[in-house]
């Protein structure tokens, strides 16, 4: 179940992940691993598209390959295949912050309960989240720290800014 | 030293309640123990042989008497009396009871202590010169920085969850007490040549199975750009690190297969990036770093005369003093003066371990000598840093009385000891009973101030804990079809002549290691010029033939 930051559900999640062999639909929302996104802008197979479209970034991809195809986006995807794997933080603060990327970036995979508020901080914005105890308790774990030292992704003011915010 | 405000507060207590809410939910069923195992490890809490472990966090090394009374008190109430310092400047008790866990969490928090990322694939508890603040020799106190830089890395959100877990160590002075070359980072701060402070950075040194000397990335990072730079190697690290194999997943292999040349270019790349996008946000701005340094101005020492005729006349009448005064105290910056190392190897004990009342004691006589200052050293022992020439006398035979004031420090019988086959799952052989065979072997005093500065470290398996690569005589425990036997290293050493120590030979079986240590010591006094000439010295001059000739002969 797809939640917002708020934990809403998302009602018009019609997205849905292409697998291999699956067809690319121009007339379904579709979410498209990145070598194959790549591949379809190349060879032109988008360019009749009117259905949103979005793309996975899998931990070893390279987030700056999406520079220049980022306004062709709807939704970016980022895989967590294992919880220890926390390159897709990197994925999401690299495309928040040096890329601009200000639409939907979607957190799937194995998205560990406790690793949501790490998520929000770098910029996720929506979480595919599958246990009905995370879904009940989503709250508590997205906000499990009010302050933060950092600002990395999701443009919150610091620990640091407030001790010497003036007045 | 530092103080929490609101902020500070705020996030060790939220972690405390979170932690409150995994154990509930473990016990309750709704996490496996797989699920749970990142969490618990990521607040310091183990799984060991006979019971969990829990890791609590010194930053940087430094205690005051109230903290240390709290760790007394921890290890009164919830382990069986004693806790143990560990290489990593930390504390662990080696006995609580998962439901205590998040109580003793919360009494810690009282006393702004905490277990935050001492375990776990994140940037651990940062490490710093044993001395700081209070030595001669340093561009400005560390301990800054490490605050500065324990704000920074706790709950990093993109850095949490990296290859491998990655140690930080900070150094102030060229005479490196802080083994920081041998660090995932090594930061040195430095003068320029225009007289700005600035940072050295060191990266990809570390010790287990393969032990790296760190290489200079970079010779001078203005402040301000400190924290840009170090989100510029981690984020490369995080990308290119091996998550494919555990035993290459340590930014040493990433710099390695990567090579210095390509990994500098990356993170140059990447620093200038943060530097373009979010410099704003990384800055590390002269207010905060103002903040954090009025915390660590000098306590009001008292001008006093660079002699004292009191400690003159107790080392005249007290030998057991004026050995401990010998090798215990190291210069201060303030005349009148000292810093007073407290050995935690006594004879026939556990390297590293203290009891409650041991513990008591040293709070007070923080207290009352050293203006409530104490430091935990990567070598397991603990430091009053600013204590009066005039008091020494007083504090060692307090120090004394309790089995703290043995006069052995940096001497044969100081050794690191890894925990090994009687605590550690990993383990080869044992290591505290062979440290304590070549303990007994040199307990006469004279004859290791005669032998003079000798570092021995033993570990029970190649994961290196005990640092053996950097012992003057490193001990390694290997199995060799079930038994234990024991590789020796001669040359090592941490400091800013880091190198890696050379097998001398064949193993030793458990029965003959002290043997072997005792030859080897012997054919060093034997060997060297004169007593200037150290046993580090000497392996330097003559090699490891003469060693091999005494262990071997013609073998
Ligand atoms: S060196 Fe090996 S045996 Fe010793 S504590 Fe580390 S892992 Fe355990």
């Amino acid at each position: 179940m797809v939640l917002n930051k708020d934990g809403q559900k998302l009602v018009e999640d019609s997205f849905t992940l292409l697998a291999d062999d699956d067809a690319l639909n121009n007339d379904q929302a579709q979410i498209l691993p990145l070598a194959r996104f790549l591949d379809a802008v190349e060879d032109g197979s988008l360019n009749a598209r009117t259905a949103p479209l979005g793309v996975l970034l899998a931990p070893a991809d390279d987030t700056r390959a999406l520079v220049d195809h980022l306004g062709k986006l709807a939704l970016i995807a980022i895989d967590f295949p294992q919880y220890k794997d926390g390159r897709g933080f990197t994925h999401a603060r690299l495309l928040r912050e040096q890329l601009g990327w200000t639409g939907e970036l979607r957190a799937v995979g194995d998205v560990l309960f406790d690793q949501l508020n790490y998520m929000l901080r770098t910029g996720f914005s929506t979480f595919d989240v599958r246990k009905a105890y995370d879904v009940e308790h989503f709250a508590d774990a997205i906000n499990a720290f009010t302050e933060a030292y950092q600002q990395p992704g999701d443009g919150r003011i610091t620990v640091i800014e407030k001790r010497h915010a003036v007045g | 030293m530092y103080q929490y405000d609101q902020f500070d507060n705020g996030l060790v207590s939220e972690r405390v309640d979170q932690f409150r809410g995994q154990v509930e939910r473990r016990t309750a069923g709704n996490v496996l123990e797989e699920e749970f195992r990142p969490h618990r490890l990521m607040n310091g809490l183990y799984l060991q042989l006979h019971a969990y472990m829990l890791r609590v966090a010194v930053p940087y090394g430094t205690l005051n008497g109230g903290q240390m009374r709290m760790l007394a008190d921890c290890a009164r109430k919830y382990d069986k009396g004693y806790g143990h310092f560990t290489t990593r400047q930390n504390i662990q008790f080696n006995w609580p009871r998962l439901d205590d866990v998040s109580e003793l969490l919360k009494d810690l928090s009282e006393v702004e202590m905490h277990a935050i990322q001492t375990s776990g694939n994140c940037i651990r508890n940062i490490t710093t010169d044993q001395y700081a603040g209070a030595t001669p020799d340093e561009v400005e106190d560390p301990r800054i920085t490490g605050e500065v830089l324990r704000q920074w890395s706790t709950f990093h959100p993109e850095f949490s969850f990296l290859p491998r877990k990655f140690k930080i160590a900070i150094t102030a002075t060229e005479n490196d007490r802080a083994a920081m070359r041998f660090h995932d980072i090594g930061i040195e701060i430095v003068k320029n040549d225009a007289g700005d402070i600035g940072y050295a950075v060191w990266v990809g040194g570390g010790q287990g199975r393969t032990p790296v000397i760190a290489k200079k990335l970079n010779s001078f990072v203005p402040r301000q750009d400190l924290i840009c730079y170090l989100e510029a190697v981690l984020r490369t690290y995080n990308m290119l690190g091996r998550r494919d194999n555990l035993y290459k997943a340590r930014i040493k292999i990433t710099v390695n297969e990567t090579g210095v040349e390509e990994f500098t270019r990356l993170v140059d790349e990447e620093f200038a990036a943060v530097k373009q996008h979010a410099y704003e946000q990384f800055r590390l701005r002269d207010e905060e770093f103002s903040r954090v340094a009025a915390f660590f101005s000098d306590p009001a020492y008292e001008s006093l005369a660079a002699t004292s005729s009191t400690f003159e006349d107790a080392k005249a009448k007290d030998t057991r003093f004026a050995a401990w005064a010998a090798t215990n105290i190291a210069p201060h910056k303030v005349p009148g003066y000292a810093i007073a190392n407290i050995s935690l190897k006594p004879a026939g004990g556990i390297p590293g371990d203290a009891t409650s009342e041991q513990m008591d004691l040293v709070a007070d006589l923080a207290d009352r000598y050293s203006f409530s200052d104490i430091r935990v050293t990567h070598e397991q022992n603990l430091v009053l840093p600013h204590v009066k020439f005039d008091d020494l006398y007083a504090l060692w035979q307090a120090l004394d009385h309790i089995d703290l004031g043995t006069a052995n420090l940096g001497l044969v019988t100081d050794m690191i000891v890894c925990p090994g086959l009687d605590y550690c799952n990993l383990a080869n052989a044992r290591s505290i009973p062979v440290g304590q065979m070549i303990d007994a072997r040199f307990a006469d005093l004279n004859r290791q101030h005669d032998i003079g500065e000798l570092k021995v470290k033993i570990s029970g398996c190649i994961n290196a804990c005990g640092h053996h690569h950097v012992g003057h005589i490193g001990i390694l425990g290997v199995d060799k079809k079930g038994t234990e036997y024991y590789q020796i290293t001669l040359g090592g050493s941490a400091d800013e002549n880091a190198a890696v120590g050379k097998i001398v030979g064949r193993a030793f079986g458990y029965d003959e290691v002290a043997d072997a240590v005792e030859t080897v010591v012997t054919t060093y006094v034997n060997g060297r010029d004169s007593k200037e000439e150290t046993f580090l010295s000497y392996v330097g001059r003559v090699g490891l033939g003469p060693f091999k000739e005494a262990l071997y002969g013609s073998e």
